[in-house]
Formats: structure tokens, sequence, C-alpha cells
């Protein structure tokens, strides 16, 4: 289940090359400073998602994510 | 046509070369993260992706942005995950299943291959960008680059700024209501079992 954290944070950092790569085409700024957002909500969303895995991980002993298929206990 | 567009589209070899260089980390780290059977060699191979993103950056003159790139991501967040996978203790105990859904795996690639297609295709029509320019500020080399994002978050995009910053607090209360531990026996089996062993009563530390 962490490496499937890990491939979101990899598709959120394709989304920033491509914001940076247009803004460098379309001489604005402001995709930098979406980026500067994007990078601050990825570091919000692993923060919580990594809480929620150790949180499942003491009640179940499992972080594989086949296992953990019903929303009971 | 002002001369930033041009600039961006002239390649020298220095270009190329870290450009190449760039891509080549990228996708090296990025099959790594996928195929590494062990979550630790996941995270390196994420590290060296990252780097690569943070070469690319350079390159197109968003030198903030890398520096805030490898500090945050590469340094923040890459060792949260490794935190949490030493903590959990997965790099031993993972065992790779059987998938439960049929041919998802020859699926997922034929996906990729088609969305990256379409993406090629459309793109390659519209001339890859035909948007306004300078919408925001104009991006003024790599000098000026830290000065102008500074501009733009704290004056258009202050707003946004606001938000992000109560969503960081949400987000470090939220972590530690879900990592304390509470003083009632029904959760932490684990904790129950050691402190009813050493005879201890429970919510003792509260």
């Amino acid at each position: 289940m962490l490496v499937m954290f890990m491939c979101i944070e990899l598709m959120l950092t394709a989304a920033n090359l491509s914001l940076v790569t247009f803004s460098r085409t379309l001489n604005d700024v402001g995709g930098q400073a979406d980026v500067f957002f994007i990078l601050v909500v990825a570091a919000a969303e692993v923060v919580v998602g990594l809480g929620i895995v150790v949180t499942i991980f003491r009640r179940r002993a499992t972080a594989n994510a086949d296992e953990i298929s019903s929303m009971k206990g | 046509m002002n001369t930033m567009m041009v600039l961006a589209t002239t390649k020298t070899i220095p270009d190329l070369l870290v450009f190449f260089v760039g891509a080549a980390m990228i996708l090296v780290g990025a099959v790594g993260v996928i195929i590494s059977r062990n979550p630790v060699h996941s995270a390196l191979c994420l590290v060296l992706t990252l780097f690569g993103v943070a070469v690319l950056f350079i390159e197109q003159q968003a030198d903030f942005l890398a520096v805030v790139q490898v500090i945050v991501y590469a340094g923040a967040i890459v060792v949260l995950f490794l935190f949490v996978i030493m903590f959990l203790g997965v790099d031993r105990t993972e065992e790779l299943g059987e998938d439960r859904l049929r041919g998802q795996r020859p699926f997922a690639v034929a996906l990729v291959l088609l969305i990256v297609a379409s993406i090629v295709a459309l793109g390659s029509e519209a001339k890859w960008s035909g948007g306004a320019s300078s919408v925001v500020g104009p991006n003024q080399g790599p000098y000026q680059n830290v000065a102008d994002l500074g501009k733009a978050i704290f004056t258009d995009y202050l707003f946004a700024f606001e938000l992000t910053a109560g969503l960081v607090v949400i987000a470090v209360v939220g972590a530690v209501v879900l990592a304390r531990r509470s003083a009632d026996s029904n959760s932490d089996d684990a904790d129950a079992q050691l402190l009813s062993a050493q005879g201890q009563p429970e919510g003792v530390d509260q």
C-alpha cells in the first residue's frame, strides 16, 4: 500500500513538470505558483494518508491493500 | 512572439544533454518505483525521480521550485515514507499475492499507451500550446524567479496561500489525532496485552 502512495506522488510530480513546462512556453509565472500550491497539498495529503496507514496497521497487522477489504473494525 | 518564447524553442547541445540526463533519471526512477519488490528500494527510486525532476526544473529556469522540490519532496515526504516503512516493518513481511481482477495489467498497459498517444496527437494538432501568454506575469529568467513568484503568490493568489496554510495546520492536527493511542481497552490489542501482562492499569499515562 505504501508503494501505491509513492505512485500518487509520482503522478503529482508529473503534473508539476507539465505545469512548469507550459509556464515557460507561455511566459507566465502563474504555472509556477500552481506548482507551489500542489506541492503544499501533496505534503498535507502524505501526512494524513500515512497516519491512516499506521492506524490501519495497528489494528490489523497488515498493510496489504487486498486484505483491507471490509470497513468493519 | 516575444523574445522569451523564441528563447524557449532554441536547442543547443548542453540543453539537450541536460534534458536527456534529467529525463533518463526520471524514467529509470519511475520504473524502479513500480518494479521493486522491496518498498525501501521503491522509496530510493522515488528520490532518483525527484532529483531528475529538479534537474529539469532548473533547466526550465524554475529555480525556486527545484530547490523547494528537493527540500520538501525528497527531503521530507520521502523521509516520512521511509519512517513509516521502517516503523511498520513492511519491507520484511510484504507478500505479493496474485491479482484479484483478471487481466488488469495488460489492460493498464493498453490504457496508458492509448492515453499517451491521444495526448501526443491532440497536442501536435494544437501546436502544443495555444493559450494567452503572460496572464499572471512574465517569467523573467533565472535571476528574477523568486521575486516574480513571490509577487504572484502574495498578491494574486493570496487567498489560496492562506487556505493552504490552514490546510497544513489541519493535516498536522489530524496526524496527531490519528497517531494518538486511545485509553480504552478495545483498541490496540497489542498494547492492552502488554499493559495487562505488566499488571498496570490502562490509561495511566493520560
